[in-house]
């Protein structure tokens, strides 16, 4: 693992410690209860126990390996970061925007940043793709396989097209 | 054994009605093309499909699930012995010699020996599935909490050992999956537990957005990180598909070795289509007359290790449909599927529904014969998917995930969480961390929670009459071996190759 692998771990590492104390430390709020009648909380501190242990020496474990690694650190592969960028971006907007744009505008947006941030030399293609995408995929599975989407002027146009 | 063939005759009938012989013939196909695409395997296909099992019956689903099961196992043969590109972790072995066999221009028969490998398999393992679902459920309702406690906890303590990884990623995962699966109110007191007030948390974290997700979604962000790259795909004839008489006598003994050592390594929690594989592949090469051929194209590295992946799918269905506990992370795909339609599997269901049961045994013979009949003509179709531009795919399955999701419960947050999830299963994987524990953890971590309040409150909180009991120890004992003997075959094997301390020159000149 390269240098910057190496600090991945370790971020990746804290934020695990970060949740098991936060868990841990919050399962204490709830009722333990006794052996003979376990109450709500007496998994959760056993669990929130044992996680926190368990981060913690793999943090240790990341902290003494990434000391070791710092000193060769080597560039990491060209990797498409554009791509993972454009597919985390389209997964965070796409509840944001659902409710407020139905489905249609909101899929043909995320499709769209999807596409043209995976190939950006194919602008006009990306757009007409994107609105295939959207059109095919609402009538696949509102009308096809009956799932409820959220639906405005244009999906309930769409819905009756062929009565 | 007379009212198992009329169940079983009964199934056929269900079975071979025009819609489930169409569920069976869509999942097989959906299920080997999602083989052979490199990233999505079955789970990544089941994920996708899951919600969508709500448009079907009960029984639609799991036949249509059981199709995907086999059908990627297949598949992802097929990329393996014409591309080297194993479709999904059960066909890296196959690339070995599958690959080397097709340099060789034996790409055809080595097809064959995998689709009658797998045709062989499937079918040793779905009688093997039959009569231990029928043995063990049986066994199961005796089962009291202190059994399903030591069930659950000894499942996950294997997982541990099995899941491929550091011993301390996969067991961090478990506790994760584990803390996951407390989110919401507590049925047994009716006390919310880490929701922070959110009335969407109380109901807990739902299984699908965080499945897909960590399957789902951050497989296509593994695949999206390497760039686009053109494969040349290799056309394989029809008449190049016949094996010769000795390569026939060669694979044969392989594919019911591989057929009975797959169905029992199916029967262990993990990745059992992988472990199969590989230790198929081990014990071919130790047999075999010409161990020297294996690596350079040896017919029945490819014959073993492709039987042995489809007959750990049947097994891997014993556990579940006997005891109502996944095994495999595939498994806990078709319990979320068989929840989402308002079943508990277990003992029960196969006395309470054996309609279901017995038509998804028999639907698994018919997708069996599909496979066979409908790959090998159309191998060049499905080998022909991979010509799809990845900047294309990509998107399609990520927007298939999210409707999927959505579908479910019509919830903002359930997308939300399938963003994060993926994200976080992203980033997880790429430091090395398994996500299977965790999904299974918070499957199985709901019953053995349930299972151990139960059981310390029936013995009056003495934790020696939960764990001293003869079923229970005895599964405790084999999973602490399964933990001490590879540890100390390794301090043996160590000590032994410890050089011995040198003579002394007084020694010498004795």
């Amino acid at each position: 693992m390269d240098g910057k692998g190496g600090r991945k771990e370790a971020i990746i590492a804290l934020t695990l410690l970060g949740f098991s104390a936060l868990y841990f430390v919050s399962s204490f709020r709830l009722e333990i209860g006794n052996l003979r009648n376990p109450g709500p909380g007496f998994l959760p501190i056993v669990t929130g126990f044992f996680l926190t242990l368990c981060t913690a020496i793999y943090v240790m474990r990341v902290m003494r390996k990434s000391a070791g690694e710092r000193k060769s650190a080597v560039p990491g592969a060209g990797k498409n970061y554009r791509a993972i960028g454009a597919i985390i971006a389209a997964g965070m907007l796409y509840p944001l925007i659902l409710g407020t744009c139905k489905f249609l505008i909101s899929t043909f947006v995320v499709t769209f940043l999807m596409l043209y941030l995976l190939n950006p030399r194919k602008l006009v293609s990306s757009f007409f793709l994107a609105l295939a995408m959207a059109i095919v995929s609402f009538l696949t599975f509102s009308r096809l396989l009956g799932v409820g989407l959220p639906m405005g002027p244009i999906e309930i146009f769409f819905f009756n097209i062929g009565g | 054994m007379w009212e198992i063939s009329q169940n079983l005759i009964t199934g056929f009938n269900a079975a071979l009605s025009p819609i489930y012989i169409l569920y069976a013939l869509v999942g097989t196909i959906l299920g080997t093309v999602t083989g052979v695409l490199p990233g999505l395997g079955p789970l990544g296909a089941m994920a996708i499909l899951l919600s969508f099992t709500l448009t079907m019956d009960d029984t639609g689903a799991m036949i249509l699930f059981a199709g995907i099961y086999y059908g990627a196992m297949y598949g992802g043969s097929t990329t393996s012995i014409l591309l080297n590109i194993p479709g999904e972790a059960a066909s890296v072995v196959t690339c070995i010699d599958g690959y080397e066999m097709s340099k060789k221009g034996r790409a055809g028969a080595a097809l064959t020996v995998s689709a009658a490998g797998s045709f062989i398999a499937g079918t040793i393992s779905i009688l093997g599935l039959m009569f231990a679902v029928l043995f063990l459920s049986d066994v199961a309702l005796r089962f009291g909490p202190a059994e399903f406690l030591a069930i659950g906890v000894c499942g996950l303590t294997l997982l541990v050992r099995l899941s491929g990884g550091s011993i301390l990623q996969s067991l961090i995962m478990i506790l994760v999956g584990m803390a996951l699966a407390t989110v919401g109110v507590d049925f047994l007191s009716g006390i919310e537990r880490f929701t922070f007030g959110n009335l969407h948390l109380s109901q807990g974290i739902e299984f699908l957005p965080v499945a897909m997700g960590i399957f789902g979604i951050s497989e296509v962000l593994i695949s999206a990180e390497e760039k686009e790259y053109q494969q040349s795909v290799k056309k394989v004839k029809m008449r190049e598909l016949l094996p010769t008489r000795r390569e026939w006598k060669r694979s044969v003994p392989s594919m019911f070795r591989g057929s009975f050592l797959g169905f029992l390594i199916g029967l262990i929690p993990g990745p059992s289509p992988v472990i199969a594989t590989f230790v198929s592949y081990i014990s071919e090469k130790k047999i075999s007359k010409h161990p020297e051929e294996f690596g350079s194209g040896a017919i029945e590295a490819v014959a073993g290790p492709e039987a042995a992946n489809n007959a750990a799918v049947g097994g891997a269905y014993v556990p579940l449909f006997a005891l109502g506990i996944p095994f495999t992370p595939a498994m806990a795909m078709v319990l979320g599927a068989l929840m989402l339609h308002g079943l508990t599997p277990g003992p029960n269901l196969i006395i309470e529904r054996a309609d279901l049961f017995w038509t998804v045994i028999a639907s698994m013979y018919l997708g069996n014969f599909m496979l066979v009949a409908l790959n090998l003509p159309l191998v060049n179709v499905f080998v022909n998917i991979l010509r799809v531009p990845k900047h294309i795919l990509m998107p399609t399955i990520v927007l298939i995930c999210m409707i999927g999701v959505y579908s479910v419960n019509s919830s903002q947050l359930d997308l939300l969480l399938l963003a994060l999830f993926g994200f976080v299963g992203y980033m997880l994987r790429r430091v090395g961390f398994q996500p299977a524990p965790l999904i299974l953890a918070m499957v199985i971590g709901p019953m053995i929670e349930t299972s151990l309040r139960q059981a310390l409150n029936i013995t009056g909180g003495s934790l020696a009459d939960v764990v001293f009991r003869p079923i229970g120890l005895a599964m405790y004992i084999v999973t602490a071996l399964v933990f001490i003997i590879p540890a100390a075959m390794k301090a043996l094997r160590r000590l032994r190759s410890k050089p011995l301390p040198r003579r002394s020159n007084h020694d010498e000149s004795l």
